[in-house]
C-alpha cells in the first residue's frame, strides 16, 4: 500500500474504526489509541482488498481483536469500568441518553447491536467479524434489544 | 429500540484532523517490514475466522466472545473451544448430581496438549458468581488413574518432564457450564490416548462457585474417555539475537516446546533465569495483531534423566549443578493455526519463525 493509498483508506474508514472501538471500550482516548494501532497494522500489512467493504470488514475485525485484548487487561478494567463522558459530552440530551443506555449494556450485547444498527452488517457478517457463531449473534441481538426496550422509554420503533 | 437517535449520535463520533495526521505520521515514520514478492490477496472472512483443518479436527482460531470464564480481575474468552470437532469417546461416565446432563463437546490436540470440552446442562439456573473457577494439578501424586498412567507411559519415551492438567468452568447460558479440561503432557503423545477426569464442584475449601445452590455434591462428574491425538505440523522458531540462539523452539497449534542441550546455555540460565522465564508472561502474536497467552508454563532442566529439576509457575524446585538439558513447556489458551503466528514472546525475548 502506497502512502497516498494508505491515507485514502484511513480517511475512508477511520470513523468506523473509531465508533466500534468506542463501543467496545466506552472511552474516546482509548478508542483513539486502538484506531492508531489498527491503521499501523493496515500500513504494514500485505493484504489487498477486493472491495472497500472487505477493507472495512478487515479493519473492524482487527479493531475487535485489539479491543478484546485491551478489555482483558486488569489495568483497563480498573480504569475504565464505566463509560466516559469524553465520547458524548457535546451530544444533545436525547442522543446522549440513547448512547449512554447502549453503552451500559454488557459488551457481548453492545458489539452486535453496534455492528448491526450502525455498520449495518448482517448477522453472518457480524459472525465473521467477531468470530461468534451466527446463532449466538442472533441471540445476543435479541437479548440486547430486549434489554434496551427495558432501559429506554421510547423503544420499539425499529 | 430507537435506533435513529443512536445512529445520529454515532455519526458524530468522527476522527479530527489532528488524529488522522498523528496516525499518518506514526505510520510513515515507522520501519516498514519487508514485503513478500507476491501480494497476498485475501478476503476478510479468512482473517476473521481462520478455520483450520488439521488431521481430522477443525478449530476456530478467531478470538471471540461467546463464552466467558470469570476470573477475579478479567474475563477470559474461551469461545474457540465451542467449535472443536475432534471426537471424544466416552468409555465411562458417572454423574453425581440429579438432573445434570454431561455431553462431550469436542477435543483438539497436538503432541503435547489435549483440550477436551464437556457441556454441563443443569436442571436449574446457576447462581451468579465472580469467583475464580479453576483448579490445577501438577505432578503425578493426585492425578486420576488413567491420566497418571497415560502421562507416565508417554514420558518413558522422553525425559521425564512431567505433565499436568487443568479444569476450568466456562459460563454458557444461565443453566449451562462448559468444562474445559486441558492435559499437558511432558512426553510426546500420539494416537489413541485414554484419559479421565474428575470434575469437582468447587465446594468446600475452594471458592464456592456453586455452593449456594441446590447443588450439594462435591463432584459433578467423572469421565473416562479416549481421544485420538493426531500428528500435526509445528513451526520452528529461532532468535536472531544472542538469547535463546541455541534453543530449539517449536510451536504447535496447542503447545510451545523449547529445548536445549547446550551446556553453556543451560548453565548460564539456570536458577534465577529459569525462574524468570517460567514466571514470565508468554504469548504468541497472530497476523491480525491479537495475542494468545501461553499458560501452564514450566521449565525442566538437569544433567540426566535421573536428575531433572522443575521450575514451574510460582514454584521453584531447583538446585545448582552442572546441567545440560533445558525444556520449556506451555500450552496456548486455545488452539491456533500456526501459519497465523507472527512471533513468540517469553518475557522480554521475542523470536520469529524460521524461514
Amino acid at each position: 500500500m502506497t502512502d497516498p493509498e494508505f491515507e485514502n483508506a484511513m480517511r475512508r474508514q477511520i470513523d468506523h474504526v473509531l465508533r466500534l472501538a468506542c463501543s467496545y471500550l466506552r472511552c474516546r482516548a482509548e478508542a483513539e489509541d486502538i484506531a492508531q494501532e489498527v491503521f499501523l497494522k493496515l500500513y504494514k500489512t500485505d493484504i489487498c482488498f477486493d472491495t472497500q467493504r472487505d477493507e472495512r470488514a478487515w479493519l473492524l475485525t482487527v479493531t475487535a481483536n485489539l479491543c478484546k485484548n485491551r478489555l482483558r487487561s486488569p489495568w483497563f478494567a480498573r480504569r475504565c469500568d464505566e463509560p466516559t463522558e469524553d465520547i458524548f459530552e457535546d451530544f444533545p440530551e436525547e442522543e446522549k441518553s440513547a448512547v449512554s443506555e447502549v453503552y451500559r449494556l454488557p459488551e457481548k450485547y453492545r458489539t452486535p447491536i453496534h455492528l448491526f444498527y450502525i455498520e449495518e452488517y448482517s448477522v453472518k457478517e457480524i459472525s465473521e467479524i467477531t468470530g461468534i457463531k451466527e446463532s449466538t449473534v442472533r441471540t445476543r441481538l435479541q437479548r440486547g434489544r430486549e434489554l434496551l426496550r427495558i432501559a429506554l422509554p421510547d423503544t420499539g420503533k425499529e | 429500540m430507537n435506533t435513529e437517535k443512536y445512529r445520529n449520535a454515532m455519526s458524530k463520533i468522527t476522527a479530527d484532523e489532528e488524529l488522522i495526521s498523528s496516525i499518518h505520521t506514526a505510520a510513515v515514520t515507522q520501519p516498514k517490514k519487508a514485503r513478500s514478492k507476491g501480494r497476498l490477496c485475501r478476503t476478510f472472512p479468512l482473517i476473521a475466522t481462520a478455520v483450520i483443518m488439521l488431521a481430522g479436527f477443525t478449530v476456530y482460531a478467531a478470538n471471540s466472545g461467546l463464552l466467558s470464564i470469570i476470573f477475579k480481575d478479567s474475563e477470559t474468552d474461551f469461545s474457540p473451544f465451542e467449535n472443536l470437532t475432534g471426537d471424544i469417546t466416552v468409555n465411562e461416565l458417572e454423574v453425581y448430581l440429579d438432573g445434570l446432563t454431561v455431553t462431550p463437546v469436542g477435543t483438539a490436540s497436538d503432541s503435547y496438549t489435549v483440550y477436551t470440552v464437556f457441556r454441563l446442562d443443569f436442571p436449574e439456573p446457576l447462581p451468579e458468581s465472580d469467583e475464580y473457577s479453576e483448579f490445577a494439578g501438577d505432578g503425578y501424586g493426585h492425578f486420576t488413574p488413567k491420566l497418571r498412567d497415560t502421562l507416565a507411559k508417554f514420558s518413558e519415551q522422553d525425559l521425564p518432564t512431567g505433565g499436568g492438567a487443568m479444569g476450568e468452568y466456562v459460563k454458557g447460558d444461565e443453566d449451562t457450564l462448559y468444562y474445559v479440561y486441558t492435559v499437558s503432557s511432558g512426553g510426546k503423545i500420539s494416537g489413541e490416548v485414554e484419559l479421565d477426569v474428575i470434575c469437582q464442584n468447587l465446594l468446600g475449601d475452594s471458592k464456592g462457585l456453586l455452593k449456594d445452590s441446590y447443588i450439594y455434591s462435591d463432584r459433578l462428574f467423572y469421565a473416562d474417555f479416549t481421544v485420538n491425538v493426531p500428528e500435526v505440523e509445528c513451526i520452528g522458531f529461532k532468535t536472531d539475537g544472542t538469547e535463546f540462539e541455541t534453543v530449539d523452539a517449536k510451536v504447535f497449534p496447542c503447545s510451545i516446546v523449547m529445548t536445549s542441550y547446550d551446556e553453556t546455555f543451560v548453565n548460564a540460565y539456570k536458577e534465577k533465569h529459569f525462574e524468570h522465564y517460567a514466571l514470565a508472561k508468554a504469548y504468541v502474536t497472530l497476523k491480525d495483531g491479537s495475542t494468545v497467552d501461553i499458560r501452564g508454563t514450566s521449565i525442566a532442566y538437569g544433567a540426566s534423566k535421573d536428575h531433572i529439576r522443575f521450575v514451574t509457575s510460582g514454584m521453584v524446585y531447583s538446585e545448582p549443578y552442572n546441567a545440560n538439558y533445558f525444556n520449556y513447556r506451555g500450552y496456548l489458551s486455545f488452539p491456533v493455526d500456526t501459519s497465523d503466528i507472527v512471533s513468540l514472546t517469553v518475557g522480554n525475548t521475542t523470536i520469529y519463525p524460521e524461514k
